[in-house]
């Protein structure tokens, strides 16, 4: 996972990630007061290839799992100390949970969301009773 | 949304306890210091009063159909009174402390009555007099009106409606409470009233309804139902430093971090839990 840095306490905030495969994502992320919570207001992959307006950034190894077929890349919001999705899981719901560093946004490459299936797949076998 | 703990203490301070005896009529007053606007208006004669103090259990429907039944709220009380006005009275305004009706019956009858004292007739002769000042004042007031309706606004408009400048004692009423509520409605100077019962004094109050009613025995007298209801005013308020944070966060103008170049981190297999 590939930590993006610089993510301020600035409600508003816009910045550009060159992604492993050349092409780059632009992310203009909000913080909303009322509900206590990070927004994703624009994802746009690859100059208008993919978007996404409007999503709530929650703890999660891949929350663009349902695009997995079509994107090269996940994104992914866990604690910055690792390891990042365990341990007395919350969400960023504090508008300095980026800047403190408490939390952080990744990339995810495109192995990783591979191996975020085959991780799950396997939660999935061991739930499944023998 | 009304602060229960608040509301409570003020609308209690609203009901001025009352001595039943003495009657300080319907009063108009401003809204904004609650100071008297003309003269209370009196019925010559009480009939019913009545409050209906209700409120509401809230109903929260359930799945299956039946409800819970857990918040009583309390609707704003409805006062109603019943009085009338006649052009002919024996009855002096029931301001005047001692009542002088006795005293009018009583000097009809004189003559075969037994002689008062001389305390009793200074007490007759004084609440005579108070009749009389009274009297006067209250012709003011309907003259004092009358010009009003020829000169006021809104008044003015209430007494072309009515188109009767000389006016009677059922005429002279109708016109006050027309007027005054049709200056009720006009927002930029409103007026509340100040109510007596005989229980208690509501203030402030607005007239929601008036039913003047005349029956066909005689054109000498009216019935007048007034139905005012009980205000309640809200003040609202917010954190300040909640609303402050909030306000400056919806306010802050769009940061541009530029370009983000990510480095290396934890795996994820290495950040996933392990599966047992």
């Amino acid at each position: 996972m590939l930590p993006i840095p610089g993510i301020t306490a600035q409600p508003y905030q816009s910045f550009t990630v060159p992604l492993p495969d050349g092409t780059k994502l632009a992310v203009s992320m909000m913080y909303f007061d009322q509900n206590s919570g990070w927004y994703f207001q624009g994802l746009n992959w690859n100059n208008g290839q993919w978007q996404e307006n409007g999503r709530r950034i929650v703890s999660h190894p891949n929350m663009l799992r349902q695009y997995r077929n079509i994107l090269t890349f996940g994104l992914a919001c866990g604690y910055t100390k690792a390891p990042a999705f365990v341990n007395s899981m919350r969400e960023p719901t504090n508008i300095q949970d980026f800047s403190s560093g408490t939390f952080s946004l990744y990339v995810v490459t495109a192995s990783e969301v591979a191996q975020f299936e085959t991780w799950l797949q396997g939660l999935k076998n061991a739930q499944v009773p023998a | 949304m009304i602060n229960s703990l608040t509301s409570i203490p003020n609308a209690i301070a609203n009901i001025a306890l009352v001595t039943p005896l003495l009657n300080t009529g319907y009063q108009p007053i401003s809204p904004l210091n609650g100071s008297p606007i003309g003269a209370a208006l009196f019925f010559h004669g009480e009939q019913d009063n009545d409050w209906e103090l209700e409120g509401e259990l809230t109903r929260n429907y359930l799945g299956d159909n039946s409800y819970a039944q857990d918040h009583f709220v309390m609707h704003p009380p409805i006062i109603r009174v019943r009085g009338v006005v006649g052009e002919v009275t024996v009855l002096a305004p029931q301001s005047t402390p001692l009542s002088p009706s006795a005293a009018n019956v009583l000097s009809i009858v004189s003559d075969f009555a037994p002689g008062f004292s001389a305390s009793a007739k200074a007490i007759i002769n004084q609440t005579n007099q108070t009749y009389q000042q009274l009297s006067m004042a209250s012709n003011k007031a309907v003259q004092a009106l009358q010009s009003l309706s020829n000169g006021g606004d809104i008044l003015q408009q209430a007494g072309q409606l009515i188109g009767a400048l000389t006016q009677g004692n059922q005429q002279a009423f109708f016109s006050a409470i027309y007027g005054y509520m049709l200056q009720q409605a006009n927002i930029q100077n409103p007026l509340w009233w100040n109510v007596t019962t005989p229980w208690a004094t509501a203030t402030p109050c607005v007239l929601t309804s008036c039913k003047p009613h005349q029956s066909q025995d005689s054109n000498m007298i009216s019935e007048f139902t007034l139905t005012f209801e009980l205000i309640r005013v809200v003040n609202d308020g917010q954190t300040q430093l909640i609303s402050l944070n909030r306000a400056a966060n919806y306010a802050a103008p769009p940061l541009n971090n530029g370009v983000s170049v990510t480095s290396n981190g934890q795996s994820i297999s290495s950040a996933l839990p392990a599966v047992n």
